[in-house]
C-alpha cells in the first residue's frame, strides 16, 4: 500500500466529498450519512488511513449552525506516519442514527458505544450498542448541552452483564453448561484500578470475557465545559494520573495550536524533560505492577524506589507528587527550581541500576518467561484495527511513535530510538517499556544538557499572565490578569485535534471552541481505552492467570480509560 | 535699519485716542460710511482683492472665508475674537485700549459685507482696561448712531454685544468661543459642520480676529491696491508684532510684512537685552515651533518665509530668548500652560497634556530618565491627529521643536545621562 | 438607502444613520465609549475613529453619517494604532481598582484593553492624578471620579432623557470631574440609568455595590411589573435571590431606560415570601392545601373569584377555565385598588399594574368593589393584595372565607383563612399586555421559592380536588390556548434589540 496521501484522497474523491476549511489547518471532510461507510472504507483501504483514532460527536445546540444538531466525528491516522484526517457527518435530527463501522475497525465498537452513551446517537447494526461509561439505568445523554451538569441520578443496581455473556455463549437460556462464570473486579487488587471483567471459565481456560468499564467516569468532558480553558488543566492531571504532566502537555499543546503560539525554547525543553520523566514514571508503575501480578514482588520495590526519586524531584518542582498541574497554555506555571538539575542527575544515575537489577532477576527467569512469552499475543493488524497506539502497538512490531512521526519540541534533534517488539505478547509489552525507559533517560540527559535560558512563558498578553509586580503596579497588567483569569483565554472558534505520544500511546484532545473563554467541548482520545477494548480478544482462549498477566501489561489506567 | 510702517497704529499714542471725538477727527468712520452705499458683494470682493489674511493665528484669507457663507441664509452673525490668550501676544489689547473705534469701524464694515445685523465681541475675562475702553467706545458709537438700529442703513441694524470670557484659553478657539457665548461650557465643537454653515445659535457665522477687522477701514478707504502695495505678495499689509522676552524694548511694533526678523528684533526692539546673544525665538505665539537663533535671523516677518523655516507667523507673538535661557524650563512653562488650559473634552489632549507637562517637569528637575525623554517624544506624536480641535497640535509644536532643536540641554538634565551621548550645554 | 463600502465589502444600509450603527448592521463592531444610541453623539472619547477614503484625518464614526459611496476602513493599521493610543491615554490616570470595583466583569476598559490595547504600561502609580473617590451624588448613585473617563454619557442622559440639569462636567483639562450642579443632587426618578450607561465603575448603584460579582449572576429576560408600560428588563440572580434589575433595550417600549422605582422593585421577590400553604389548622403540603381550598369553595353558597391585573395572561386564562370547569356558578371579576402614580412624560404610566390591558382583553375586568359588596361567602383571591391596597376593605371582607393565592405574606394573605404560595413573575413563565396592547413575555430566573407553584398549577390542583378536569401538560400548551382564546392579545411582541448600547 502506498504511503497515505491526503492529496490523492482529495483528487480521487473530489466532487463526492466536501472538504471543510479549518481555521487550524486540520484536514476535515464532510460526508453524508449515505456515503459515510464508503468514504471511511476508501480512506482505510485505498489511502492508508488504517488507524481509527477516535469517534466522538459535537452537540451544536448552542452554536449558530444547530441544524442538524449532532455532528459525528471520525478521526483517522495511518498506523505509521502522521497525517491526520477527520471525516464528519451529521445524522438527521428525525432519525438520529448512522451505520456502524465497527466491522471496518474494531476500535469503533467501543467508540460508538461512547457516542451513543453520551450523546444518544444510535449506530445501526452495532453488535452491542449499550452504554459504556454511564450506569446502565442512567436516564438521558449527559454530554448533550441541555443536560444540566448539576442533575443527579442515584443508581446502584449492578449490571450482571449476562446480556452480553449470553450472546457470547450462544446457547439458549437455561442450557446446561460446564463453564463457570467468574466476576473479577472492580474491587480486585489485580485489576489495577476499578476495572471489571466477567469471565466464562472452562476449567482454568477463559472461554469468554466481558469487560465493564466506567467505574471511574467522573465527567471530565462535561466538567471541561463549565470553566475556562485553564480550569481544564487540573482535570487533565487526573486522566492518566501515573504521568500527570504528560496530560497537561497534550492538552496545552492542542490549545496552543488553536491559538497559533509556540512555547518558548526553554519551555519546550523543560516539557520534554518532564514528558520523558512522566513516561518513565508511568512505565515504572506498569512494569512493577505487572511483575507483582506474576509473582515477582521484589522488582516492585526496586522500581517504585526510583519512582519515589522522581516524585521527590517533581514535588520540589510543582508541589505535588501525583497531580502536577505544572503546564500552562503558552508556557509553564513557573520555572525550574534550584536543585532540579541535581535531582534529575540523581534519577539518571540510579534508575539504570534498578532496571539492571530487575533485568537480572527476570530477564532469564524461567518462571517469568513462561508466564509472559506468547501470552496475550495479538497481531499488528488486529492491534491496528482495535486502535492500539503506544507500547502495546510497538510491541506488535509497528514503529508508531509520534515523537518520530510528527516530532515536536525538538524530539527529532535528540539521539534516541523507537523500541519495537516482535510477537505482540505480554513479554514484548513489558520489555518495550523497559527499553523505552532507557531511551527516555537518554533524551532527558540530552535535553538537560542543552537546556536554553530565557523565559518560560510565551510573550503574548492574550495568554500569559503578567508578572505580579506589574499586576499590582499598573492598571493595564491588572486588567490583563483579571480578564485572563475571569474570562479565560479565548482560542478562535472552530474544531481542532492535537496530540502527543503519552506513556500509553497517542493521547489526543479534540477541542471545539466557540470563541469564548469557556471550551465548548474537550474530548480526550484515551490511548488505553482502545487497548482495553481488545481485552476479550487478548484473553479468550488463554488461562485465567494469563488474563491477569496480560491485563498488567496493557497498563490500563482507569482515570484515562473512564475519564 | 528698518522702521515701523504705521497703518493700524496711526491714531494711537495720544491720551485720548480711544475717544470717538479724537478718532473721528483723525478720520474714523469715513470708510464705513462709504460702505453704506456699497453692495455687500462689492465689499467682499474688495477684501478678497486686498489679500487680507487672518491675524488670529491661522492666516486664512479673510475675503475667502466670507464667501463660504451659504447664499440663502436667514441670519448671519459676526463674532469678533478678542480672547487674545496666545502666550506672547498682546496686540489686540493695544487696539482695544488705544483705538477701539478702529475695531468698531472694522466691525461695521464686516457686518455690511456679510449682511450681519448682530455682532458679538468676545473679550477675554482678564482684560480690564481693554474691556472698559471698548465698552465705552461702543456706547459712544451707539449714541452717535454708528451702531444700532440704523447703523447699516435705514432699518438695517448693526448691534454689538460685548461678551466677557471667564479665563479659558480654549475659548479663543472659534467653536469654543461660540459655545461660550451661547452659555455653554467653553469646549470646541466638531468640524464639520463649519461655523460658516452652523455657527452661533446654529446660524451661519464668521469669526474674525480683532486685528483682522482693524485692517478693513484702510482697505475700504484706500483700496486693495494700496493695501497690496505694502508687505509681500503672499502676505500683504502690515503686521502688529508683539515682541517680548529678552529685548531692550519689548512692545507692539507694526511692520510691513516681509521685513527681516532681525530688523524687528535689533532695530525696533533694541536688540537682545544687555548685549547678550540670541538663543531662541518663538515667532508667532507659543503654539508655533521655536526657531534657533540662526533660523530666526534667516526669516522675514511674513507667513511664507516663516512657514518655509518650519514654523508659523501665527498670531505674531514674538518671544525672544537669550543665551541664559534654560530651554527645558522654557518648555516646562509652556507645557504647564497647555496642561492647565486643555478643555478636557477629548481623551488624547486631556490626558496627554497633563502627562507631557509632568514628564517635562521631571526632566527639568533632574529626575527624568532617557525612557522619559523617549516617552515625551512619543506622546507628542500620539496626541495629534485624533482630537476635536487643534489644541493638542498646538501643544505638540513647542514640545517637538524644543526637544529636537535643543536636545543636548534635555539630555544634560537626565538623571541617567551618564549613558547619554552628548555633552553639557 | 445608502450604499457604502465597509472594510472592502459593499453594503446597503438605511440613510441617515451613523457609521457605528451602519457597521453594526453588517455585524462589524466599532469600539466606543461616549457614543450611546439613546443620547446625542459627542465624539469626545476618540475610540470609534475610522478611516474614510479622501479624508486624511481619522473621523469619529459616531458623528459621521453614512453617505452613498463612502469607503470606510475600521481595521486599518492606522485605526488599530490609534485605538491602542486612546486606550493608553484613558488608562493613564485610571486607578488600580479592579479588585474593589463593581464594574469588573462588565467593564468597558477591561474589555477594550484585551481587544484593542494589550500595550505595556508606561505609568507609575504615583503619577496618577488623585480625585474624589466615594462621592454621594444622590439617593441612588455614588461617584468615583478617579475611574471616570469623562465620556459625559451621564451628563447627556440627565439633560436629554431625564430632562433635568443635575450633573455637569466641572473644571477643565486633566482635573475635569463629573459633579452635581451646586445645590442640586442626582435625584431625578431615572437617576439609576446613569449607572448602566457608565462604561466604567465611576458611577455605581448604592443598591448593588459590593453585593455580588457580576459573573456569578444568572440573567433572564423579563418585564417590569411596576406599571402598565411594561419596560423590558433583565432580572439577575445569585443563589436563587434576585440581586439587581437592569433595563433591556427595546426601541418600541422603554428604549434603553427604566425608572428608579422599577429598578429597585425586586426586594419583595426575596423577602416575606409565603413558603408553604397555611390554613387555620396549620401548614399544609400542596395537595392538602388544594383539597382544603376545594372544600371551602364547595361548601360555600356563593363564591367570588378575584382576578388581578398583576397576573399573567396565561394565569388569567387558567382562572377563567377553572371557573368554567370547576365552579360554573362562581362570579369572576378582575380589578385592582392599587393607587395610581403620577404619570411622567418619560416612562411611568399611572396604572401600577402590568396587565390591566390583558385582563381587559380576556374579558375579566369589572366592578370589583361592587362584586365584593354583593356578599359572597367565599372569596378566592389570586395575586391581588386587596387589603394592602385598600385597608378599608377589611370590614367588607370580615366574616367571609378568604382563600389567597399569594407569593408574599401581604395583608390579604395574612387575613386569609387559607393561603397558598404561588410563584412570582421571577419564577415562572408568563406574558403581560401593556397599555398599548403589546403582549410581552417574561422568563423565569429563579427556581420556585419554598413550595410555591405557578398559579395555573395550583388551580389544576384545586380543580382536581373538586373533581373537575383541568390540566395542561406544559406551559407552552397553556400559552397556546390562551392566545387562541383571546386573539386580541396579538401574540408575543418582539422584546429585544436597541442598537449599540453594549460596548
Amino acid at each position: 500500500m502506498s504511503p497515505p496521501s491526503l492529496d490523492r484522497f482529495r483528487s480521487r474523491l473530489a466532487g463526492t466529498i466536501r472538504e471543510e476549511p479549518n481555521p487550524f489547518g486540520d484536514a476535515v471532510f464532510r460526508a453524508e450519512p449515505s456515503d459515510l461507510r464508503d468514504v471511511l472504507r476508501s480512506l482505510r483501504d485505498e489511502h492508508g488511513f488504517d488507524l481509527l483514532l477516535d469517534v466522538t460527536a459535537v452537540d451544536h445546540l448552542e452554536l449558530p449552525d444547530s441544524k442538524p444538531r449532532f455532528d459525528v466525528v471520525y478521526i483517522l491516522r495511518p498506523s505509521v506516519g502522521s497525517e491526520r484526517v477527520r471525516v464528519q457527518c451529521r445524522p438527521p435530527d428525525e432519525d438520529l442514527s448512522l451505520e456502524t463501522v465497527s466491522d471496518l475497525w474494531k476500535a469503533a465498537n467501543w467508540a460508538e458505544r461512547e457516542v451513543y452513551d453520551q450523546y444518544g446517537v444510535r449506530f445501526r447494526n452495532h453488535p452491542n450498542l449499550k452504554r459504556i461509561l454511564n450506569h446502565k439505568d442512567f436516564v438521558g445523554h449527559p454530554l448533550r448541552k441541555d443536560y444540566d451538569i448539576k442533575k443527579q441520578q442515584w443508581l446502584s443496581e449492578p449490571d450482571d452483564l449476562m446480556d452480553e455473556m449470553r450472546k457470547l455463549r450462544g446457547g439458549a437460556e437455561g442450557e446446561e453448561s460446564e463453564s463457570v462464570l467468574l466476576n473479577i473486579g472492580p474491587s480486585h487488587p489485580a485489576m489495577h484500578g476499578a476495572l471489571r471483567a466477567l469471565v466464562d471459565l472452562e476449567g482454568e481456560t477463559v472461554r469468554h470475557t466481558v469487560p465493564e468499564i466506567g467505574y471511574l467516569h467522573r465527567g471530565f468532558e462535561k466538567s471541561a465545559e463549565k470553566g475556562t480553558y485553564t480550569h481544564v488543566i487540573p482535570f487533565t492531571d487526573r486522566l492518566n494520573y501515573c504521568s500527570s504532566v504528560m496530560n497537561n502537555v497534550g492538552y496545552c499543546r492542542t490549545i496552543e495550536k488553536m491559538l497559533g503560539i509556540e512555547p518558548t525554547p526553554r519551555a519546550q525543553t523543560i516539557r520534554v524533560v518532564l514528558l520523558e520523566l512522566g513516561r518513565i514514571m508511568d512505565h515504572l508503575v506498569s512494569v512493577a505492577a505487572n511483575l507483582v501480578d506474576v509473582g515477582a514482588l521484589t522488582n516492585y520495590w526496586y522500581l517504585f524506589n526510583e519512582r519515589e526519586r522522581i516524585y521527590d524531584v517533581i514535588e520540589a518542582l510543582c508541589g505535588a507528587r501525583l497531580t502536577h498541574c505544572y503546564v500552562r497554555i503558552g508556557g509553564l506555571a513557573h520555572d525550574l527550581h534550584a536543585g532540579f538539575e541535581e535531582g534529575v542527575e540523581g534519577i539518571l544515575r540510579e534508575l539504570p541500576k534498578a532496571l539492571a537489577d530487575v533485568e537480572r532477576l527476570v530477564a532469564r527467569n524461567r518462571i517469568f518467561l513462561d508466564r509472559v512469552v506468547g501470552v496475550g499475543a495479538i497481531t499488528a493488524e488486529e492491534a491496528i484495527s482495535h486502535g492500539f497506539t503506544g507500547p502495546c502497538l510497538r510491541a506488535c512490531g509497528v514503529p508508531n511513535d509520534l515523537r518520530k512521526d510528527e516530532p515536536y519540541y525538538g524530539y527529532d534533534g535528540y539521539d534516541w530510538n523507537v523500541i519495537v517488539g516482535t510477537r505482540g505478547d505480554t513479554y514484548d509489552r513489558i520489555w518495550v517499556r523497559m527499553e523505552e525507559m532507557r531511551e527516555s533517560m537518554r533524551i532527558v540527559a540530552q535535553a538537560m544538557k542543552k537546556m536554553p535560558g530565557g523565559p518560560v512563558d510565551v510573550d503574548d498578553k492574550r495568554v500569559s499572565l503578567p508578572p505580579k509586580t506589574e499586576v499590582y503596579g499598573n492598571i493595564e497588567a491588572l486588567m490583563n490578569h483579571f480578564m485572563i483569569i475571569m474570562e479565560g483565554i479565548k482560542p478562535p472558534a472552530g474544531e481542532c485535534y492535537g496530540s502527543i505520544e503519552a506513556a500509553n500511546g497517542e493521547l489526543g484532545f479534540f477541542v471545539v471552541s466557540d470563541g469564548t473563554g469557556k471550551p465548548y467541548k474537550v474530548k480526550v482520545r484515551p490511548p488505553c481505552f482502545y487497548v482495553f477494548s481488545a481485552f476479550p480478544r487478548l484473553t479468550e482462549g488463554g488461562m485465567i492467570q494469563d488474563l491477569i498477566a496480560t491485563l498488567g501489561s496493557l497498563n490500563i489506567i482507569a482515570g484515562e480509560l473512564d475519564r | 535699519m528698518i522702521a515701523e510702517t504705521i497703518l493700524l497704529k496711526a491714531r494711537m499714542g495720544n491720551t485720548d485716542s480711544h475717544t470717538l471725538a479724537s478718532a473721528r477727527a483723525a478720520g474714523a468712520y469715513r470708510a464705513s460710511a462709504k460702505t453704506l452705499a456699497a453692495a455687500p458683494e462689492e465689499i467682499v470682493q474688495l477684501v478678497k482683492d486686498s489679500g487680507l489674511r487672518g491675524r488670529g493665528g491661522a492666516g486664512f484669507p479673510t475675503g475667502l472665508k466670507w464667501t463660504f457663507l451659504p447664499k440663502n441664509r436667514d441670519a448671519t452673525y459676526l463674532c469678533v475674537n478678542a480672547d487674545e490668550s496666545e502666550p506672547g501676544t498682546f496686540k489686540d489689547r493695544l487696539i482695544l485700549e488705544e483705538d477701539p473705534h478702529l475695531l468698531i469701524e472694522g466691525i461695521v464694515i464686516a457686518c455690511r459685507a456679510i449682511r450681519c445685523a448682530h455682532a458679538y465681541l468676545y473679550i477675554r475675562g482678564e482684560f480690564c482696561l481693554p474691556h472698559e475702553r471698548i465698552r465705552a467706545a461702543a456706547d459712544e458709537a451707539y449714541a452717535a448712531g454708528l451702531l444700532g438700529p440704523n447703523a447699516g442703513g435705514p432699518g438695517q441694524a448693526i448691534d454689538l454685544t460685548i461678551h466677557r470670557g471667564a479665563g479659558a484659553y480654549i475659548c479663543g478657539e472659534e467653536t469654543a468661543l461660540l459655545n461660550s457665548i451661547e452659555g455653554k461650557k467653553g469646549q470646541p465643537r466638531m468640524k464639520p459642520p463649519f461655523p460658516t454653515n452652523v455657527g452661533l445659535f446654529g446660524k451661519p457665522t464668521v469669526i474674525n480676529n480683532v486685528e483682522t477687522l482693524a485692517n478693513l477701514p484702510f482697505i475700504v478707504e484706500k483700496g486693495p491696491d494700496a493695501y497690496r502695495a505694502i508687505g509681500t505678495e503672499k502676505s500683504p499689509g502690515t503686521r502688529l508684532m508683539s515682541v517680548s522676552g529678552h529685548v531692550e524694548r519689548p512692545g507692539v511694533y507694526e511692520v510691513a510684512h516681509g521685513v527681516p526678523m532681525r530688523g524687528l528684533i535689533e532695530d525696533l526692539a533694541g536688540g537682545v537685552r544687555g548685549g547678550r546673544k540670541l538663543k531662541a525665538l518663538i515667532p508667532g505665539g507659543s503654539s508655533t515651533p521655536v526657531l534657533t537663533a540662526e533660523e530666526a535671523y534667516a526669516v522675514n516677518v511674513d507667513f511664507e518665509s516663516v512657514q518655509a523655516a518650519g514654523s508659523m507667523l501665527g498670531s505674531g507673538g514674538c518671544i525672544v530668548m537669550d543665551e541664559t535661557t534654560d530651554m527645558v524650563w522654557a518648555l516646562d512653562k509652556l507645557a504647564h500652560f497647555y496642561a492647565h488650559e486643555s478643555c478636557g473634552q477629548c481623551t488624547p489632549c486631556r490626558e496627554g497634556s497633563g502627562w507631557i507637562a509632568e514628564i517635562v517637569r521631571k526632566i527639568a528637575t533632574g529626575k527624568g530618565t532617557r525612557a522619559d525623554l523617549e516617552k515625551l517624544e512619543s506622546l507628542a506624536a500620539q496626541i495629534v491627529g485624533n482630537t476635536i480641535c487643534v489644541f493638542s497640535d498646538a501643544l505638540a509644536m513647542p514640545v517637538v521643536s524644543h526637544v529636537t532643536k535643543f536636545r543636548a540641554e534635555f539630555e544634560a538634565h537626565l538623571a541617567d545621562r551618564a549613558s547619554s551621548s552628548s555633552a553639557a550645554p | 438607502m445608502a450604499k457604502f463600502t465597509l472594510n472592502g465589502v459593499e453594503r446597503e444600509v438605511p440613510d441617515g444613520i451613523n457609521l457605528i450603527e451602519a457597521a453594526l448592521l453588517s455585524k462589524v463592531r466599532i469600539p466606543h465609549y461616549c457614543y450611546h444610541p439613546g443620547l446625542s453623539p459627542e465624539g469626545n472619547c476618540r475610540m470609534c475613529v475610522v478611516e474614510i477614503e479622501g479624508i486624511p484625518k481619522l473621523q469619529t464614526a459616531c458623528t459621521t453619517l453614512v453617505a452613498d459611496g463612502m469607503v470606510v476602513e475600521t481595521e486599518s493599521e492606522k485605526v488599530i494604532q490609534e485605538r491602542t493610543e486612546v486606550m493608553e491615554f484613558l488608562l493613564r490616570n485610571h486607578p488600580i481598582d479592579c479588585p474593589i470595583c463593581d464594574q469588573a466583569g462588565e467593564c468597558g476598559l477591561q474589555k477594550y484593553y484585551m481587544e484593542h490595547g494589550l500595550h505595556d504600561s508606561r505609568v507609575a502609580v504615583e503619577e496618577k492624578i488623585l480625585k474624589r473617590k466615594r462621592v454621594d451624588l444622590g439617593p441612588l448613585v455614588v461617584l468615583d471620579s478617579e475611574r471616570c473617563i469623562l465620556c459625559s454619557r451621564c451628563v447627556r442622559f440627565c439633560d436629554e432623557v431625564a430632562g433635568v440639569r443635575e450633573l455637569v462636567l466641572a473644571n477643565r483639562g486633566g482635573r475635569s470631574e463629573i459633579t452635581t450642579f451646586p445645590g442640586r443632587t442626582l435625584e431625578n426618578p431615572y437617576s439609576g440609568n446613569v449607572v448602566d450607561i457608565c462604561p466604567v465603575g465611576a458611577l455605581t448603584s448604592k443598591d448593588f455595590r459590593f453585593k455580588v460579582r457580576v459573573w456569578f449572576l444568572k440573567t433572564a429576560d423579563s418585564i417590569c411589573p411596576g406599571c402598565e408600560r411594561g419596560c423590558n428588563i433583565y432580572l439577575e440572580q445569585y443563589q436563587n435571590e434576585v440581586q439587581r434589575i437592569r433595563p433591556r433595550a427595546n426601541p418600541d417600549v422603554n428604549r434603553w431606560w427604566i425608572c428608579d422605582d422599577g429598578r429597585l422593585d425586586y426586594k419583595w421577590i426575596n423577602r416575606d415570601r409565603l413558603l408553604r400553604a397555611e390554613g387555620e389548622a396549620g401548614t399544609h403540603p400542596p395537595e392538602r392545601a388544594d383539597e382544603e381550598a376545594a372544600r371551602m369553595l364547595k361548601e360555600a353558597s356563593s363564591v367570588l373569584l378575584v382576578a388581578s391585573p398583576r397576573s399573567s395572561n396565561e394565569n388569567l386564562f387558567a382562572l377563567k377555565r377553572f371557573r368554567d370547569a370547576a365552579l360554573p356558578r362562581a362570579a369572576l371579576v378582575g380589578g385592582s385598588f392599587r393607587k395610581p402614580w403620577e404619570e411622567d412624560r418619560i416612562l411611568k404610566r399611572p396604572d401600577r399594574n402590568p396587565n390591566r390591558k390583558g385582563m381587559e382583553l380576556l374579558g375579566l375586568s369589572g366592578d370589583l368593589e361592587g362584586a365584593l359588596r354583593t356578599g359572597p361567602e367565599c372569596v378566592l383571591v389570586v395575586e391581588n393584595d386587596l387589603l394592602g391596597d385598600r385597608p378599608e376593605l377589611a370590614d367588607l371582607l370580615r366574616g367571609k372565607k378568604l382563600i389567597a393565592l399569594a407569593s408574599n405574606r401581604d395583608a390579604t394573605a395574612e387575613a386569609a383563612a387559607l393561603r397558598i404560595p404561588v410563584c412570582t413573575y421571577a419564577e415562572t413563565e408568563g406574558s403581560w399586555t401593556n397599555f398599548e396592547g403589546r403582549t410581552q413575555a417574561f422568563r423565569p430566573v429563579l427556581k420556585a421559592v419554598g413550595e410555591s407553584r405557578p398559579v395555573f398549577r395550583v388551580l389544576e390542583g384545586i380543580a382536581r380536588a373538586l373533581e373537575a378536569s383541568l390540566a395542561w401538560s406544559d406551559f407552552e400548551t397553556l400559552r397556546a390556548e390562551t392566545f387562541q382564546a383571546a386573539p386580541a392579545l396579538g401574540g408575543l411582541a418582539r422584546t429585544s434589540g436597541g442598537g449599540a448600547h453594549a460596548l
